[in-house]
């Protein structure tokens, strides 16, 4: 459905003399479940940023390269065709309420609003979305009163209501506990089964490594490596790279030396019985 | 209750043309004029609270002022209060009320339009620009924002309790523990309405076209008369200045 | 020694908050609180700072009863980190954070030499010049657990600082929580994270419905299968994989690798 490209894209803010992201190449393609992960300052947000058209719309500063949606470069689309194809969910679940509409129905509604679309249309957008992320007995509610995990599933409905064909989520389970993440992953496993492009920035990488298709390390701005995950920490593994490994595979190479990485029970049981015990 | 279906470009009108003519008017026009129409409005929408509480921010307003002319003002015969360097005589308050009467008005217009104007209402009627469209919006948001505010200092007042500040007790105690409360308060406000921008931009909120609301606002032609009216009074009294002011 | 004695707390709106929560919680040791969000893990520790006033139960501090005590005076015992350190912090530099933290110290050597450690054991040395705000919100956490050590607090309270951090970050709290072990704080700490608490924290309270459904050893909590399901968990993959394995189990890395060099 959509495809998002950034070709040799580096990026620094207006003001700054460094680069935050340093000839990046990416291609996400269409109905792809991305994960981005690196450290803070890496520039996750800053190329979460590039995906969704924020930088350069928002933020001023040095930009060279190309982003490109459906192998179309973004200035060929007008402001309203970028929002409704690529929506863009933050991290802090408060930031994302407008703070003007006094029912979840309404708060729903405003993106619609925004937009442009008819009241039928809204109406039915908004339904759809309420169905789908459980929400009916809350629509009559304030959001001001909601809890955090509530928040941040509206959030998600906000902008879906659009129906974005590419969903970039920036550290959104940083608040969560384990329950409301279980959730997020059953919603962005429905999104990814009806074929949108989903892009993940996450620490929490092992609740959703199951849907990744592909995985992107960020170091510092530039890419470090990308493709399967298995392929990804494959290479890792062989060159002793340090970082943030799933967490089965972490916990196995204290005691032994991987050749590839270890992500459910059976595999790393198998590992285990042939570790050779020592003294 | 009708002042909240009164169209808001017309209230926008309304109250902008009343505090351009108390600027350009003196004191009588604000006194004499506007306050006693707003207290009659209120009467008629039975908002009469809303009229009360804008008294209630003018006059510690009006006191203040009194207390500062009253120190610094002339001497003259005919002294109504002398108290020390305190003087209150005729000199003194046509001063005071010259220099409030804009304040003054723009208290009981502004008050009135934001307590009596829905925040919808106000997006749908300027919706088609996006400059005035992110003003009103502002402006409609600080209701809301401002009971958040009020949490979140409530919360940062704890915080610095955590680190042993001191936040009740003497005034002195109470004044020393303000810093602490405000740096993390304005640095929170800033930065969350820094993202707050990017969350309405992702959400299409500076996007030119026609909107479609749940609901849909109609001008009424009494409203149309009365605008074109206001801005009529407006146009006649600025002539009539520059008239005086030429001759 | 904090002795926790039927602690009780409902809200004006009638929403329960807890309901007799009974827990001793001895000195120089480390406690988890767990449990879903929503029922009742930061009203329990609200009760403790003193931001809520329970209305039932105790707390025992040192064999005195601190109820009736305000924030700024437990403040002198607890130190408290939030979720959220900004809230927390309001001076230019990071080194006048810490400096604000030792203003109660006689001695103008000892402050001197003291802000010197405690910089370099938060990791905040080559950061002190910086404002609190210009740093990640890892090292504002950081810099809060500066201001217990320097404010010599004997109990640190850490709300869910694993959130948000990433695998580095995590490593360096992992050094500060096992120097503050060695400093013989107590440290009590809200989580999900179980593979951090498995690694360092001893002992375990699981709050759900508004009660304590479990308090104990970590690895006792382990053993049982039903325990750590009720708060909504699974074990960490450490425990699982040698209880797996080897049947035996292993919370800590140390434990781990001992496991697997016995024949």
């Amino acid at each position: 459905m959509a495809q998002l490209e950034l070709s040799n894209f580096s990026f620094r803010y207006q003001g700054s003399q460094d680069y935050v992201l340093k000839d990046i190449n990416l291609t996400l393609k269409s109905g792809q479940f991305t994960l981005i992960n690196g450290l803070d300052g890496a520039g996750k947000t800053t190329l979460g940023y590039a995906l969704k058209g924020i930088i350069p719309h928002v933020f001023e500063g040095t930009l060279l390269g190309e982003q490109r949606l459906n192998h179309k470069v973004f200035q060929e689309y007008t402001h309203q065709e970028l929002t409704k194809i690529i929506g863009y969910c933050f991290q802090n679940p408060w930031t994302q309420l407008s703070m003007i509409k006094s029912t979840l129905e309404e708060e729903l509604s405003f993106s619609c609003e925004n937009v442009g679309y008819a009241l039928e249309e809204t109406r039915f957008r908004v339904k759809a979305i309420v169905r789908l992320l459980d929400l009916s007995h809350l629509i009559h509610k304030n959001p001001i009163h909601l809890s955090l995990g509530q928040l941040q599933t509206i959030a998600l409905g906000t902008i879906l209501v659009l129906d974005p064909d590419v969903l970039i989520l920036d550290e959104p389970t940083s608040q969560l506990d384990p329950l409301t993440r279980r959730r997020l992953f059953n919603h962005l496993s429905d999104l990814k089964k009806q074929g949108k492009t989903i892009i993940l920035i996450e620490h929490n990488i092992d609740d959703f490594l199951e849907l990744v298709d592909h995985l992107v390390l960020l170091e510092k701005g530039s890419i470090l490596d990308q493709g399967s995950v298995i392929d990804v920490y494959t290479r890792s593994l062989s060159i002793g790279r340090d970082i943030q490994y799933p967490s089965l595979t972490a916990l196995l190479s204290t005691i032994t030396s991987l050749d590839k990485p270890i992500l459910n029970d059976n595999d790393a049981l198998t590992i285990l019985k042939g570790v050779k015990s020592h003294d | 209750m009708f002042i909240e279906k009164i169209h808001p470009h017309t209230k926008v009108i309304f109250t902008m043309a009343m505090i351009f003519l108390s600027v350009l008017n003196d004191y009588t026009f604000s006194f004499y004029i506007i306050i006693p129409i707003m207290f009659v409005l209120h009467l008629i929408n039975r908002s009469i609270q809303t009229f009360i509480t804008s008294l209630i921010i003018v006059i510690p307003y009006l006191f203040m002022l009194m207390l500062i002319y009253g120190l610094l003002g002339e001497l003259t015969d005919s002294n109504w209060i002398v108290i020390f360097n305190f003087k209150l005589n005729e000199t003194v308050l046509i001063d005071i009320l010259n220099r409030s009467k804009s304040v003054v008005v723009m208290i009981f217009m502004l008050s009135t339009l934001f307590k009596h104007t829905s925040s919808d209402s106000m997006l749908l009627a300027f919706s088609k620009h996006t400059s005035i469209k992110a003003i009103s919006f502002i402006f409609m948001n600080v209701k809301n924002s401002l009971s958040h505010l009020r949490l979140r200092a409530n919360n940062i007042l704890i915080a610095q309790q955590t680190r042993g500040i001191n936040t009740q007790g003497f005034i002195i105690t109470r004044l020393r523990a303000l810093w602490p409360m405000i740096m993390p308060l304005t640095m929170s406000a800033m930065l969350d309405s820094q993202e707050r921008q990017l969350t309405l931009y992702v959400r299409g909120f500076d996007i030119e076209s026609q909107r479609d609301n749940i609901e849909t606002l109609k001008k009424h032609k009494l409203e149309v008369l009365f605008e074109l009216l206001i801005v009529g009074l407006v146009i006649f009294s600025i002539l009539s200045e520059v008239t005086i002011w030429l001759n | 020694m904090i002795k926790i004695e039927h602690l009780s707390y409902h809200y004006s709106n009638g929403e329960q908050g807890i309901n007799d929560i009974s827990i001793e919680i001895n000195s120089s040791t480390s406690l988890a609180i767990i449990g879903p969000n929503g029922s009742g893990k930061s009203t329990f520790i609200k009760c403790l700072m003193g931001i809520l006033k329970p209305q039932r139960g105790s707390i025992i501090l040192n064999n005195q009863n601190i109820n009736k005590l305000s924030i700024t005076q437990r403040s002198q015992h607890i130190g408290f980190v939030f979720q959220d350190p900004k809230e927390q912090l309001f001076k230019s530099t990071i080194e006048q954070e810490i400096r604000f933290a030792l203003r109660k110290r006689k001695d103008q050597k000892d402050i001197e030499s003291q802000v010197e450690t405690i910089l370099e054991c938060c990791s905040l040395t080559s950061h002190r010049s910086k404002h609190p705000y210009d740093v990640s919100i890892t090292q504002q956490k950081f810099i809060l657990i500066g201001c217990a050590l320097g404010m010599n607090q004997d109990i640190i309270i850490m709300d869910e600082p694993t959130s948000g951090m990433d695998y580095k970050g995590i490593k360096q709290l992992a050094k500060i929580v096992e120097f503050l072990k060695k400093e013989k704080k107590t440290i009590i700490m809200v989580s999900h994270d179980l593979d951090f608490i498995s690694e360092h924290f001893e002992n375990v309270m699981i709050i759900n419905h508004h009660q304590c459904i479990y308090q104990g050893t970590f690895k006792d909590a382990c053993r049982d299968e039903t325990v750590l399901s009720q708060g909504e968990y699974k074990l960490p993959d450490i425990a699982r994989l040698s209880l797996m394995a080897k049947h035996q189990l292993c919370t800590t890395h140390q434990e781990w690798i001992e496991l697997w060099k016995k024949r």
